[in-house]
């Protein structure tokens, strides 16, 4: 079980939303971090055959992506996508299960399976366009697994969902993972943190980290700080670090922030988490934003 | 497992509002049209009285009951004789109440079968006619028809040789139905141009605006079935719109006109036909003909909305074909525009179109637009299919 992205590069005119990457993933869960724009998307997409690379090669066990054999053992979540709205949640389900090609008798119980694994049980009957937008999103988890795909591709999957929602879905991909090749991609570090076993960090199109957890939080050890500090060094330090928390301390300011040495004599060094590698990675882009 | 999806798709179809607004407006047109015609059937305008009520039906009922009278009498000279002396005492039937049977009687004075003697004699004069010269007339016109449109030789003889292997003199038939079921058939032609333009392109693009593309084109059958099934269900969709404007043209008209005449010459529907056969025979034929029409729209309506994801150029296109075929007369000088323009898809169910004399010749052999028409739609929906395919599967989000 081999899923090979091979130099895969995709340019939109000048711009490069993926540059000559290079990847393979066996079983497991991968999260994939990177802020927007860092090419997390388009990546998947490809993996998904939804778009075509300009260049390189996207293969599981020496399938193209391109081959029907693929999207048979494929199951997506896109990002960003549209319901039918006249459809009810089961009409949708065994809409998407036709798709896949899976039979009539198959399709019905696996899609009451899945309703039910994503709480939506009680709601098969109703129209899709009386949905708020966490139910849709689990509607959408469940129609990408009604295949039992050996390769499932997530973008976003916890958006939208409430906290409740997002712990019961963590368990449901965690325990999924043992067999199939699960690559995720959220805004939400703590999702990665509680359930990857492999963090793929992108940026600018390319694969700037890849490891376990604590692999890649090596990278950031030793550079997490936590002071306080009065208000004008606060916003000094605003200005020039990546800070990851702050709150207010009485007349001073706490900041937990990322430098590569000590910012400040009262400074001490603190655990680094994945939220402080992200921020250390992301914050120019996501102040860009 | 395509035919799942076929359900699909039309599932999705029927949930809109515009297709059923389309499918009732295809159901109702021809009974709508039809008692109107009949509303306003054989009224002349009594400014005397100003009272017309109760006159309509029994004018369509005084017309068909002298039609039936006259049905099976061959068109001779003693028919002629009959129609003109009817003629002549037409004057009796003014000096009648309007609303009595005797002023419908003699006021019509055999109408139908008139107006048919007057499209056989090249809409000239029958007042002193005889048979031979009627008959004479007939093949003038037909002629002087052959060569304003400047066909060949062979094209002549073709015509010519089919029109001899019709009997003379024709047996006047009433076959009121039949021609009834033929303007149904052509108006389901012209409404299933509207049919296609409104219907068809949210088949094709509907996935693209809805995004719901993302999770059909990664699914296993996306990029294969998807296709056949769409293509299929717009097809077929056609058809049944088209056959629904013809069945219903079938029951709306039979209370009225009855079945009689389906074995009756197709003369006795249009006279200047060289054609052999049946007034049933050209139902089924025009029938045919918005089959034929339904596929290649849908296929053209398919083919402009995955090229373009917009159903805007396939509402420009429908409007632009249905406006040439109707506005836009082709000289007889353009031999090859002329013949297209009877095998436009909006033209085809018309019979002046299907039964057109400007035949296609193809391997010293001469077609009918009825008998072309099919072939060359098929290889065109064929060419058009295959297009559609390469583009779809190759389709990318954006």
């Amino acid at each position: 079980m081999e899923l090979k992205i091979d130099r895969v590069t995709k340019n939109y005119g000048s711009k490069i939303a993926c540059d000559r990457l290079s990847i393979t993933l066996g079983k497991g869960v991968y999260g994939l971090l990177g802020a927007n724009g860092a090419g997390k998307t388009t990546l998947m997409r490809m993996m998904c055959g939804i778009l075509n690379p300009t260049s390189g090669t996207v293969s599981y066990d020496g399938i193209d992506v391109s081959r029907e054999e693929y999207r048979d053992i494929l199951g997506y979540l896109p990002q960003d996508f549209g319901y039918y709205p006249e459809f009810t949640a089961q009409d949708f389900m065994m809409y998407i299960a036709a798709l896949k090609g899976i039979p009539k008798s198959k399709a019905k119980a696996k899609t009451a399976e899945l309703l039910e694994t994503v709480s939506l049980k009680n709601e098969a009957k109703k129209k899709i366009k009386t949905f708020s937008g966490g139910m849709k999103q689990r509607l959408g988890i469940a129609q990408a697994l009604l295949n039992d795909p050996k390769i499932l591709v997530l973008d976003e999957p916890t958006a939208g969902l409430d906290p409740k929602e997002r712990v019961r879905f963590r368990n449901i991909i965690s325990r999924m993972g043992a067999d199939r090749i699960i690559l995720l991609s959220t805004h939400i570090v703590s999702d990665i943190e509680h359930i990857a076993d492999t963090i793929l960090v992108m940026k600018n199109g390319q694969l700037i980290h890849e490891g376990s957890l604590d692999e890649i939080i090596e990278v950031i050890k030793g550079k997490v700080w936590e002071c306080t500090v009065p208000q004008k060094i606060a916003d000094e330090f605003t200005v020039k670090y990546p800070i990851i928390n702050t709150r207010n301390a009485g007349d001073e300011i706490f900041l937990r922030l990322v430098c590569d040495e000590k910012p400040c004599e009262t400074a001490v060094n603190a655990e680094a988490t994945l939220e402080d590698l992200y921020l250390y990675y992301f914050s120019e882009e996501e102040k860009g934003e | 497992m395509f035919f799942t999806l076929l359900k699909y798709e039309f599932k999705k179809l029927f949930k809109k509002k515009s297709v059923w607004i389309t499918v009732i407006i295809s159901a109702l047109c021809i009974p709508v049209s039809l008692l109107l015609n009949l509303t306003f059937y054989g009224v002349t305008i009594d400014t005397v009285r100003g009272s017309l009520s109760g006159r309509y039906l029994a004018v369509l009922k005084a017309d068909i009951e002298q039609d039936r009278e006259l049905s099976g009498r061959p068109i001779d000279d003693d028919f002629l004789t009959v129609l003109q002396e009817a003629e002549k005492v037409s004057e009796i039937g003014k000096s009648y109440d309007k609303n009595s049977p005797e002023y419908i009687k003699y006021i019509r004075a055999y109408d139908e079968a008139n107006s048919y003697v007057f499209v056989m004699n090249g809409y000239g004069d029958t007042d002193g006619m005889t048979a031979e010269t009627l008959y004479r007339t007939r093949a003038e016109y037909m002629e002087d028809e052959w060569d304003y449109y400047l066909l060949d030789e062979g094209a002549k003889q073709y015509l010519k040789a089919l029109d001899d292997k019709n009997v003379k003199p024709f047996t006047y038939r009433y076959c009121s139905a039949y021609r009834v079921i033929n303007q149904g058939i052509s108006m389901g032609g012209i409404l299933l141009v509207f049919a296609a333009a409104i219907c068809i392109p949210g088949i094709f693009i509907e996935d693209k605006r809805t995004r719901t593309d993302r999770i059909v084109y990664s699914s296993k059958h996306g990029k294969t079935l998807v296709y056949g099934a769409k293509t299929t269900a717009a097809a077929l969709f056609l058809m049944a719109d088209f056959l629904l404007v013809a069945v219903m043209s079938v029951i709306i008209s039979a209370p009225f006109y009855g079945f009689e005449g389906f074995d009756a010459p197709v003369q006795m529907i249009d006279p200047m036909l060289a054609m052999n056969f049946t007034c049933g025979e050209t139902v089924l034929i025009l029938a045919g003909m918005g089959i034929a029409e339904a596929v290649i729209l849908s296929v053209i309506c398919m083919i402009i909305s995955e090229l373009t994801s917009s159903g805007k150029p396939v509402i420009v296109t429908m409007f632009l074909m249905l406006s040439a075929g109707s506005m836009v007369t082709v000289e007889p000088t353009h031999k090859i525009l002329i013949r297209l323009w009877d095998i436009l898809p909006s033209q085809i169910a018309f019979d002046d179109s299907a039964f057109s004399v400007n035949l296609f010749r193809c391997f010293g052999k001469y077609f009918f637009a009825y008998q072309a028409a099919p072939v060359i739609y098929l290889a065109v929906s064929a060419v058009l299919v295959w297009v559609g395919y390469t583009h779809y599967k190759r389709y990318q989000t954006k």
